[in-house]
């Protein structure tokens, strides 16, 4: 990763991110919709929110809050942007749970009961994806040599085909990622009526907006992850992982629509099991098959 | 070698002036002073070795070995004293054992060795010395606050108890009551200077001795509150180190007789990498162990928070548990895939992810911190054991930043303690807004402690390389796991003590000058070294594997390279700069106070109290605990079995190194 | 049309209705209506909403809880009553224990008739209450002018004279009121 690249990837992360979230987010409310066998609101319904929050009165419980979601929004956008430059997968990982806990900060700093409880079970969520991630980037070095995303572009075969399990398990910790029931604990786009929509509860007007435009960036790129899947050598391959992160995503609202919210011990004891089961039979897998010895 | 001198003889005889000059006055003007000696001495060596001189050993003998002999017996003979009026057979046995096996050391194979080297300086004596004269300088001023509100809460209590009380009550009130200050600031110096002599001793005999007296020191410090619980604890603590400091001193015989005949720290690790030596190193690392409070000896480190709280601060960042540690990468270069490496490695590796998860159940502030200073020992044990440079830098940098984010925590809890008049973390709600620079430093520290862009992490993060790279994978899932319960027990304080609530309503809590400067020195010295991360690196780090590397021909350590890159370093220090420069943008936007309250579905009547009107009209505050996730991480649930584990573990490799020591292949 | 009137968040508080018409408003949220189609969302957090749907007439101890919510929303905000009890009371008017409709407790914007009240009905006084929206929100945009550089909002009359909306008509002022006083400051 040199800088100019890293230059090259921040500016267009910044500019594409939010779009391309945008869209994720406008599709997956058709779509939901029309599979409640409704009509849905426009593609272009979360622009005219987040547009509609910034216009709001500008009024919060301290200035705290406000300065905590931008630096996460920072963070996630940094994250993004040394992603796409392929740059260290370990880096990305440290930036996304410096954003979560300046989510989690900003959640507390209001001393809502409300919001509190949603802090909390953010809290449980980091617990339950971060080893995966944090494998995640080990089994990545294991597979390619290396730590920078931009590794993928020297593979002979696709990271899925060395490390389908690796696969698997960011499969499932993907729904916590990008709040899908059944493990939409701390906030989601659909069970309003719950707990006064937990970790958000206290943020509004253009607060609320920083915490829509994050979770864009984040969607992005966490199919980001999905996508690093589906890269090689050849560059039409880039094409696959964009049709495979939207497949995916596809996937992830079939999913939402499908499943109740589940109990935090659940989230917590499945994501953990489905963990270390994918992580250690990659181990024997990636060993098996393709003989490394480290 | 003056300068060195200096290290351990001015803290002592700052002690010594200490005793003496009793006023509040004049113990206030010796400690500062004698703190900004020992912090100029130390930057004074630091220049000079790291710009005009590569490395300078001295020799020296003579009268001092029986002056070193002499204090360590003095020692013994100290907690022997102690252990017969307190009748304590445990202690009384393993004293005088120790003493016995100091002489027969002594007068057996030390005494007319042949020592090429004494005392001796590199780039991680210098780490060492730059964390003790600072940290350790630092918490001696802070404690000269805390000291004097300490008693004044004691005298407070003391009278209540001699006003209510019968004969006997009233002469235990005015035991407790007296005012021993002078004691404890001598026995912090001591301290310092034996940490010293510790981290610059070549001669092992030397090393023991030193050893021996920061095992006393700590004896002292906490049972100076002289109830029973402090001196139960205090004895709890001085067996487990005692056990360590016969371990050490066993290893010593069996170095010094059989044909190895090893007498010095630098031929120790040069006969170590050669891999003949087994058991010697076992006990060497069990001492370091139990020094470190690793699994299952943590009780001690738990039990000594009775004592006040700079005695926790002292124990847990600059000294004592740091010495096991320092004991312990000076080894490294002996381990690896071997067997005391494995026992190290394996032993540090689980005291991680026990303590961390145990720390996940605890609700009070300082067993919170002890749980998680065993908890980043146990990882710094578990690099040393990986024995390679890049593990060794790991284990180095998360030194560095534990002492000093763990030295501003404790600080800081002592100091909330005091306003608050409990631990609980519970209670730290709403800290943010009477006490804002304390909660915004102890914020600090917390986040310094587990996340990116501060040292802990980087280290961390260099580990889990380190371990990739050594083919350790099961200790990959470990350090997996262990950081994701480290962000819970964190994050969920962090969120506690930085709630704001409505910021218009702050009301500043007084907190003594005194406490309030080291702390904000403390914290400056955080920021300092967290945006400096690249430059601590190149300067001390690196340099110390290089010449690790030529004094013992190791070719890998000669030649290690920056192991997450200097790039990373330098981005975490960006980082880092961004997040200070949105700040200083935040506090500088001043908006008007906002009329907005909290949601309380409508029936809320205050925001600061939180409290609601319920369906009878009543008037009711709404709750909120964090979560401690007893049934899956709490001490019933987990210690019993962790603890039995590593016993086993532990005694398992003993077995194995005997049979290895015996039967050598 | 701003972003404002595409997404109207909606807070649905039951002061002492019968559920008759709490009821309805759910139906609106059904398949069968699917008010997201116009991007409404019911929230139920006062922080998030635009919209204050109230259904039932109001009590004593209802007048406290109602203004609070009504506190917490952020402007631009309306307030629409639901039914023929929380317009005026409705059947319970006289109650010993009614104190009336949801204008006893805060400034009502839209009144939604009906016993109980009609999804259809419903969907027409968020219509409406949109329009309201989008002139509070000018108002908010037009919080730097001076009381006396506002320009009078345009009666209906005009609004039939001129074939176009009252709000858009508003807008256009406000934006030249705007404008001209930018122009001043310069």
């Amino acid at each position: 990763m040199t800088l100019l690249s890293f230059g090259v990837a921040l500016l267009a992360f910044v500019v594409l991110g939010p779009v391309l979230g945008c869209f994720l987010t406008g599709a997956d409310r058709i779509i939901t919709a029309r599979m409640q066998g409704r009509v849905g609101p426009p593609f272009l319904q979360p622009y005219y929110d987040v547009q509609k929050l910034l216009a709001k009165e500008r009024r919060s419980l301290n200035s705290f809050q406000g300065y905590y979601l931008i630096l996460a929004l920072v963070m996630t956008v940094l994250s993004g942007a040394f992603f796409f430059a392929g740059g260290n997968i370990l880096l990305v990982v440290f930036l996304i749970s410096l954003s979560s806990l300046l989510f989690v900060i900003a959640a507390y700093s209001t001393r809502s009961p409300y919001a509190e409880i949603g802090a909390g079970r953010e809290i449980i969520q980091v617990l339950a994806y971060e080893p995966m991630i944090i494998l995640l980037g080990v089994f990545f070095y294991l597979a390619t040599g290396s730590f920078d995303t931009s590794a993928v572009a020297t593979l002979g075969l696709p990271l899925v085909a060395l490390l389908p399990l690796i696969f698997v398990g960011l499969l499932f910790i993907l729904t916590i990622k990008l709040r899908k029931s059944p493990f939409d604990l701390s906030f989601s786009h659909h069970a309003h009526q719950e707990l006064v929509k937990g970790i958000t509860t206290e943020m509004s007007g253009h607060n609320l907006a920083v915490v829509e435009i994050t979770h864009w960036y984040e969607s992005v790129l966490f199919l980001g992850y999905v996508g690093l899947f589906f890269v090689w050598a050849p560059p039409l391959t880039l094409v696959l992982a964009v049709v495979v992160g939207l497949a995916v995503y596809f996937l992830e609202i079939v999913i939402d629509n499908s499943f109740a919210r589940v109990k935090w011990q659940y989230m917590l004891s499945w994501s953990w099991i489905v963990t270390l089961v994918c992580c250690a039979l990659s181990m024997v897998l990636l060993f098996a098959l393709y003989g490394f010895v480290v | 070698m003056l300068v060195i001198a200096a290290l351990i003889i001015v803290p002592l005889i700052t002690a010594l002036l200490l005793l003496v000059f009793r006023s509040n006055r004049a113990r206030v003007v010796l400690v500062i002073a004698a703190v900004a000696l020992l912090v100029a001495l130390a930057f004074v060596l630091t220049a000079r070795y790291l710009f005009f001189s590569s490395g300078f050993a001295v020799a020296q003998s003579g009268f001092l070995s029986y002056v070193m002999l002499g204090i360590d017996l003095v020692c013994c003979l100290y907690i022997l004293y102690r252990g017969i009026r307190a009748t304590n057979y445990l202690a009384i046995f393993l004293a005088g054992l120790q003493g016995v096996l100091a002489l027969v050391y002594e007068f057996g194979f030390s005494h007319n060795a042949a020592v090429s080297i004494d005392v001796y300086v590199d780039e991680l004596s210098l780490i060492m010395t730059l964390i003790i004269a600072v940290t350790g300088g630092g918490i001696c001023i802070y404690a000269l606050g805390y000291m004097q509100s300490y008693q004044e809460h004691l005298e407070h209590e003391g009278s209540g108890l001699a006003v209510s009380g019968e004969p006997s009550r009233v002469a235990e009130a005015l035991r407790l009551v007296r005012d021993r200050r002078h004691i404890f600031f001598a026995l912090m110096f001591v301290f310092l200077a034996a940490m010293f002599a510790l981290v610059f001793s070549n001669r092992l005999s030397w090393l023991l001795t030193a050893w021996e007296v920061t095992t006393v020191c700590s004896f002292a410090l906490i049972g100076y509150a002289r109830t029973e619980e402090a001196t139960k604890n205090s004895f709890r603590a001085v067996v487990v180190n005692l056990s360590g400091g016969l371990a050490f001193t066993l290893a010593l015989i069996m170095l010094a007789g059989g044909g190895t005949q090893l007498f010095e720290l630098d031929k120790l690790i040069e006969a170590g990498v050669g891999g003949t030596l087994v058991l010697p190193l076992m006990l060497l690392a069990f001492a370091g162990m139990t020094k470190a409070a690793q699994m299952p000896f943590q009780g001690w480190l738990l039990g000594a928070m009775v004592a006040p709280t700079p005695v926790s601060a002292l124990l847990h960042s600059s000294t004592m548990v740091k010495a096991g540690v320092f004991l312990l990468i000076k080894l490294a270069p002996s381990f690896g895939w071997n067997i005391p490496g494995l026992f190290v490695l394996i032993m540090g590796a689980l005291s991680f992810l026990g303590c961390t998860a145990l720390a996940i159940s605890q609700s009070n502030a300082k067993r919170v911190l002890a749980y998680s200073t065993v908890a980043n020992l146990g990882l710094i044990v578990c690099c040393a054991g990986v024995g390679t440079p890049e593990a060794t830098w790991a284990a180095i940098f998360l030194l560095i930043f534990h002492a000093g984010a763990k030295a501003l925590l404790f600080c800081c809890v002592g100091t909330a303690e005091h306003h608050l008049g409990s631990r609980n973390i519970e209670r730290m709600d709403n800290i943010f807004v009477r006490m804002p620079w304390l909660a915004s430093c102890m914020a600090l520290g917390m986040m310094a402690m587990f996340i990116a862009p501060f040292g802990m992490l980087v280290s961390k993060w260099a580990a889990l390389v380190s371990l990739i790279e050594t083919g350790h994978m099961e200790l990959l899932f470990v350090l997996a796991f262990g950081s994701a319960l480290t962000f819970v027990i964190w994050a969920k304080w962090l969120g506690k003590v930085l709630a704001v609530g409505r910021e218009d309503e702050r009301i500043s809590t007084r907190v003594s000058r005194l406490e309030m400067v080291s702390l904000a020195g403390m914290a400056f010295l955080l920021i300092a070294l967290t945006l400096g991360i690249p430059y601590v690196s190149e300067l001390f780090v690196m340099p110390y594997l290089w010449e690790t590397g030529l004094v013992l021909q190791l070719p890998i350590w000669a030649q290690a390279s920056e192991v997450l890159g200097y790039d990373n370093l330098m981005i975490m220090s960006i980082v880092f700069m961004v997040m200070l420069a949105l700040l200083v943008v935040q506090i500088l936007r001043r908006r008007p106070p906002s009329n907005d309250t909290v949601y309380l579905a409508g029936v809320g009547a205050s925001s600061e109290e939180r409290s609601y009107y319920n369906a009878f009209s009543e008037l009711r505050d709404a709750t909120q605990r964090n979560w401690y996730l007893e049934q899956f991480f709490g001490e019933g649930a987990l210690l019993r079995p962790v603890t039995i584990l590593l016993s086993a573990v532990m005694a398992l490799f003993f077995i194995l190194g005997i049979v290895a020591e015996l039967m050598p292949l | 049309m701003s972003a404002s009137v595409k997404s109207p968040w909606v807070l649905h508080y039951d002061a002492s209705s019968c559920n008759g018409c709490d009821i309805e408003v759910l139906a609106a949220l059904t398949p069968l209506y699917d008010v997201e189609r116009f991007g409404i969302i019911n929230t139920g957090n006062p922080k998030h909403a635009d919209l204050f749907l109230i259904t039932g007439s109001v009590n004593e101890r209802q007048v406290p809880i109602i203004r609070q919510l009504y506190e917490q929303m952020l402007e631009p905000k309306v307030v629409i009553a639901c039914g023929i009890c929380a317009c005026t009371g409705g059947v319970f008017k006289e109650c010993y224990n009614t104190l009336g409709g949801v204008d006893v407790a805060i400034p009502v914007d839209v009144y939604a008739p009906g016993c109980a009240v009609r999804p259809e009905t419903l969907i027409d006084a968020v219509v409406e209450g949109l329009g309201i929206l989008e002139e509070k929100r000018l108002l908010l945009a037009a919080k730097s002018l001076k009381p006396a550089e506002l320009p009078a909002r345009p009666s209906a009359a005009d609004k039939l004279v001129q074939g176009e909306t009252v709000a858009a008509a508003w807008q256009k002022a406000i934006a030249n009121a705007l404008q001209t006083a930018g122009q001043e400051e310069q």
